[in-house]
């Protein structure tokens, strides 16, 4: 890893570039691409496609190194569309000037660009969304807000080339920092995501810059390092932020002000560039079909949409296109899901589980889909002319196939926890408990797997073995509402445990 | 025994004694190891009439076996179990002390669990030992508050309402641990209130900048009022971070409303928070506007499926549509769709529109007709009991009925800590300056109401009122006049005008 000193003002001009891009053209073919774990759906050409993946693949491993994260820890797989303006409106149900978003749940990442931004930093947002996703997903605790957006400011300027990625160039709002007036450390700290002064585009714009400005200090240049990661940790046991900032710091927040502006007096900070050894990959991306894009993309629009009626428009569009794509009648059913129209879920349910030699993936969504219908009939809310106890057994068998053939699918293996939990049959639930062990020593950061684990040990009345799963997800949860509920549910079992413990002679 | 032993008697009477000293340890285990059995054997028993739902005989069994000698030899975590146990069965027997007592000692385990507080809670609010009402709730927060299914509004709501009297360290301790939470009900209105009174309590303690990073997350211009009118409040004003134009925040409140009303169209709850902030800021003819179309829309609708999904509430547009005509003097049309309102068939609450109605006929001088709209006082909070004796008053002095008015009266005085500004506006309704002079001083002599007190008396725009109401205006205007009265906001604060309502027409 090498060092560098560079100006702060140095990328306004492109980031300025990048935010008035005009769009591409609508209507393009599309690729896919898949490496190290990242699958990468693109209008972009064979070419970008495959560079997508490789330079996120090569992020990470810049990320690893100047993080420090064991290269062997676990990254949820990411899933990442680059598609035209238009098509990156109608998947999100939403038109705005965003140019990416992310989005991070315990087993997967999914990332959306919007191909039209043809500035330089164009996978700026990639870049951005993959680096918020490693600290939600595979960190060991959870970091405050302007940590995890500073984070991800700091890398997503990155510059990757064949053998190195050069992270640390000025974030594309640092005129913020020199035309504005700098918000308190001590205010920057405690501020939480959804706070009113974050709804001013000035005061937020300023939170963005210096969030990045000191998130640079202090894991390029090493500044406070060892106080802050102490503090963090005390946050993350729900310590009080400004008693933890007493215990781990000896200098004053109005220091750290100090410090900030000193920099910004300077205007220069360090750059780092990690090298990274280049990858022989002989591969090349896939055309997709029309129908196969059009599937995909409808998927997408159907999990992620803020407009299930658009995504119902996009999936029927798919089903024109190809009326078996699997993708397209997931989507159907999924959104149909969400429409509440349960009915019209069941049958694309049917026929997308009626195919005679499924993938892993297919039935991992069959189980899921059987799965929330059962639910939702169980719950009084659905009507379909289907028992929910055989809807579940459905969900069950086609979750129990989908983790026969890929046994480290962890969605699937929650979905059946979860799913048996609610069964109430022992039989089934001791039949899965040991794959499901198996499954969680090798995945300990799993956070809802080990939820899922352990209601349905309290299920089976195996109340010492599900406290040990509610205490891993508590350990694990990805955020502090789910570790305060991880909490209480691990003070209940264990007054349970006590009662039950009462009664021996 | 003779004055003359033998030695052998002597011998033989200390032979015994030593005996009975040599054996006493051995009868002592004897006798605590078949305690100890009899307490377990005791504890057995609770926990299966507790199972079979026999709460009488557990509860003899539990109380047995806590009151046995053995039951400190027991091990802690059996203790725990069956001091929670105890509690719980306590609560159901409505023996709220008793269920403290319990829960007291739960709590004081090692490891205490959330029902452990929660049945603490319970019953401390039971037995309105306040302070342990606010330890209580602070202790749930800070363990378990960010899993919201801990804090239910109404709890929630209910125990800060109740504990404003207690000990300003036990209060600062609930507000903070709910500021860190940053607590918000499910409706998503707003509890600026309490921020503004824990920016107030840390302004006490010479906290500034801990106070001023609370005051940053206000936005409600009733609070900004508060800063602005309540001289304990001006070191905030000093910042920057602090709003300090109620205009501005009324103007912002409103843009985020009709912003919320456009994402949720089918959402009447949106609509009445928009129609209430547009009344407060005389945009009285948008607010009719909207009742209007709502109205359309209902009407529309016929017998098929309801264009909102929360008609629950629609009488409250036609609630808030009556003060808007009223604003502007058209006082039929008013009375007209508040009685509208109260024909509206709902179940949650019966009392709010018929007591609006009858407010509104009082300013009238319509005296028998608000009777005859009150509801029965039963299914009223405190709150609503209040204005339900206020309209008895009102109406009292209108028909020249002074026993009456006296009862009434007097629910007003023995209520007083319910709701003083109440009182205060009955006297002025009964003619009695001298004595609403003296509630108002002492209001603004009390910290604790001094903020309300001061924010009350601010010179809002004044809407058209009818003579009856506008005859309270003078002598609302007098009173704000009298020497004392003068001399108190001189000492306490400041008065300003405001060319809007703010609510507080």
């Amino acid at each position: 890893m090498t060092k560098q000193r560079c100006t702060i003002a140095a990328s306004l001009t492109m980031f300025a570039m990048a935010m008035c891009a005009p769009f591409a053209a609508r209507g393009a073919g599309y690729w896919t691409y898949s490496y190290n774990g990242i699958e990468v759906t693109s209008s972009d050409g064979a070419e970008r496609t495959k560079d997508i993946a490789h330079d996120l693949s090569r992020l990470d491993a810049a990320i690893t190194v100047v993080l420090g994260i064991p290269a062997s820890d676990w990254r949820p797989p990411t899933q990442v569309y680059s598609m035209p303006n238009a098509v990156f409106s109608r998947v999100r149900g939403k038109k705005d000037d965003s140019l990416s978003l992310y989005v991070t749940n315990p087993f997967g990442n999914t990332i959306e660009i919007n191909a039209s931004n043809t500035g330089d930093n164009k996978l700026y947002g990639a870049f951005y969304g993959y680096t918020g996703s490693v600290l939600i997903s595979a960190y060991s605790f959870r970091y405050p807000p302007w940590f995890v957006k500073g984070l991800s400011e700091t890398f997503a300027g990155s510059t990757i080339t064949k053998s190195s990625v050069t992270i640390g160039a000025p974030s594309g709002r640092a005129r913020t920092l020199f035309t504005g007036k700098l918000i308190p450390t001590r205010e920057l700290l405690a501020v939480h995501w959804g706070d009113p002064q974050l709804k001013s585009p000035e005061y937020s714009a300023m939170y963005d810059a210096e969030s990045w400005l000191l998130v640079h200090l202090i894991v390029l240049e090493g500044k406070y390092h060892s106080n802050f990661f102490d503090y963090f940790q005390r946050c993350d046991r729900g310590e009080d932020q400004a008693r933890a900032f007493a215990a781990s710091f000896d200098i004053s927040y109005e220091d750290l002000d100090k410090m900030l502006a000193s920099v910004l007096q300077t205007g220069k900070v360090d750059t780092k560039r990690v090298a990274i050894p280049e990858e022989k990959d002989p591969g090349t991306a896939t055309r997709l079909t029309d129908a196969e894009a059009a599937g995909r993309l409808a998927a997408l629009a159907a999990r992620h949409s803020a407009q299930p009626d658009e995504a119902l428009q996009m999936a029927n569009e798919a089903i024109a296109l190809s009326a078996t794509n699997p993708d397209a009648l997931f989507a159907l059913a999924h959104v149909q899901f969400r429409r509440a129209d349960y009915s019209q879920a069941l049958q694309a349910a049917e026929r997308l589980c009626a195919a005679d030699s499924p993938t892993e993936k297919q039935l991992a969504e069959c189980g899921q889909l059987f799965s929330s219908l059962a639910a939702a009939v169980r719950e009084g809310k659905a009507t379909v002319g289907v028992e929910a106890q055989t809807l579940a057994e459905r969900a069950r068998r086609y979750y129990d196939k989908a983790i026969t053939m890929e046994p480290e699918d962890l969605a699937s293996c929650e979905g059946m926890a979860s799913l048996l939990a609610t069964m109430r049959n022992r039989e089934y639930s001791q039949a899965f408990l040991p794959q499901a062990q198996k499954t969680l020593s090798a995945h300990p950061h799993a956070s809802s797997l080990a939820r899922a684990v352990a209601g349905m040990c309290a299920d089976m009345g195996d109340t010492v073995m599900a406290i040990n799963y509610a205490s891993m997800w508590q350990i694990a949860a990805l955020s502090d509402a789910e570790r305060d509920a991880a909490a209480a549910y691990v003070s209940r079992l264990k007054a349970s445990l006590e009662r039950s413990n009462m009664r021996q002679p | 025994m003779t004055a003359h032993s033998t030695g052998i008697g002597d011998y033989r009477r200390a032979r015994r004694l030593w005996q009975a000293v040599l054996l006493l340890p051995l009868c002592f285990q004897v006798h605590a190891a078949s305690t100890v059995a009899e307490a377990r054997q005791q504890l057995r028993a609770a926990a299966d009439s507790a199972d079979k739902k026999d709460t009488a005989r557990a509860q003899a069994s539990i109380l047995a076996a806590i009151g046995n000698p053995a039951f400190d030899s027991l091990d802690e975590p059996t203790r725990h179990a069956a001091l929670t146990l105890a509690a719980q069965l306590s609560l159901q027997m409505n023996d709220f002390e008793q269920a403290h007592r319990f829960a007291v000692r739960a709590t004081q385990s090692a490891e205490p669990s959330v029902d452990d507080w929660r049945n603490r809670l319970t019953a401390s609010m039971k037995l309105a030992d306040r302070r342990d009402e606010a330890e209580s709730l602070t202790a749930i927060a800070r363990h378990w508050g960010a899993d919201r299914s801990l804090l239910p509004d109404a709890t929630v709501r209910q125990v800060v309402r109740e504990t404003v009297k207690v000990d300003a360290p036990a209060r600062l301790d609930l507000l903070q641990a709910l500021y860190e939470l940053r607590w918000r009900p499910r409706d998503d209105t707003t509890v600026d209130a309490w921020w503004t009174e824990l920016s107030r309590l840390l302004l006490d303690q010479n906290r500034t900048e801990d106070a001023i990073q609370i005051a940053a997350i206000v936005e409600d211009p009733r609070d900004i009022i508060a800063f602005r009118a309540d001289r304990r409040f001006q070191p905030l004003l000093k910042s920057s971070r602090v709003r300090s134009n109620p205009r501005r925040a009324a103007k912002d409140e409103i843009e985020a409303l009709r912003a919320k009303v456009l994402q949720q169209p089918r959402s009447l709850w949106a609509l009445q928070r928009l129609m209430y902030a547009l009344i407060n800021s005389r945009f009285d003819a948008e607010a009719i506007q909207l009742s209007e179309d709502a109205a359309r829309r209902m009407e529309a609708a016929g017998d098929g499926p309801a264009p909102f999904a929360d008609t629950e509430r629609y009488r409250w547009i036609f609630d808030i549509e009556a003060r808007a005509l009223g604003h502007l003097g058209r006082y039929d049309a008013a009375v007209r769709q508040l009685r509208r309102s109260v024909e509206l068939k709902h179940t949650d609450d019966v009392v709010s529109q018929p007591i609006d109605l009858a407010l509104l006929l009082c300013e009238l001088d319509r005296p028998d007709e608000a009777m005859a709209a009150l509801p029965a006082p039963d299914g009223a909070n405190s709150y609503g009991k209040m204005l339900i004796a206020l309209v008895q008053l009102t109406a009292a002095v209108e028909r020249g009925a002074a026993e009456d008015a006296d009862k009434a009266l007097s629910y007003l005085r023995d209520h007083r800590t319910d709701n003083p500004g109440i009182l205060q506006s009955g006297l002025l309704r009964a003619g009695k300056l001298d004595d609403a002079e003296l509630v108002l001083l002492s209001r603004m002599n009390d910290p604790d109401e001094r903020t309300a007190a001061l924010v009350a008396i601010q010179f809002y725009f004044e809407p058209n009122l009818p003579p009856r109401a506008a005859q309270w205006r003078d002598r609302r205007v007098a009173l704000r006049e009298r020497p004392a009265v003068r001399a108190a906001i001189a000492k306490f604060g400041d008065i300003a005008n405001y060319p809007w309502t703010y609510g507080y027409d």
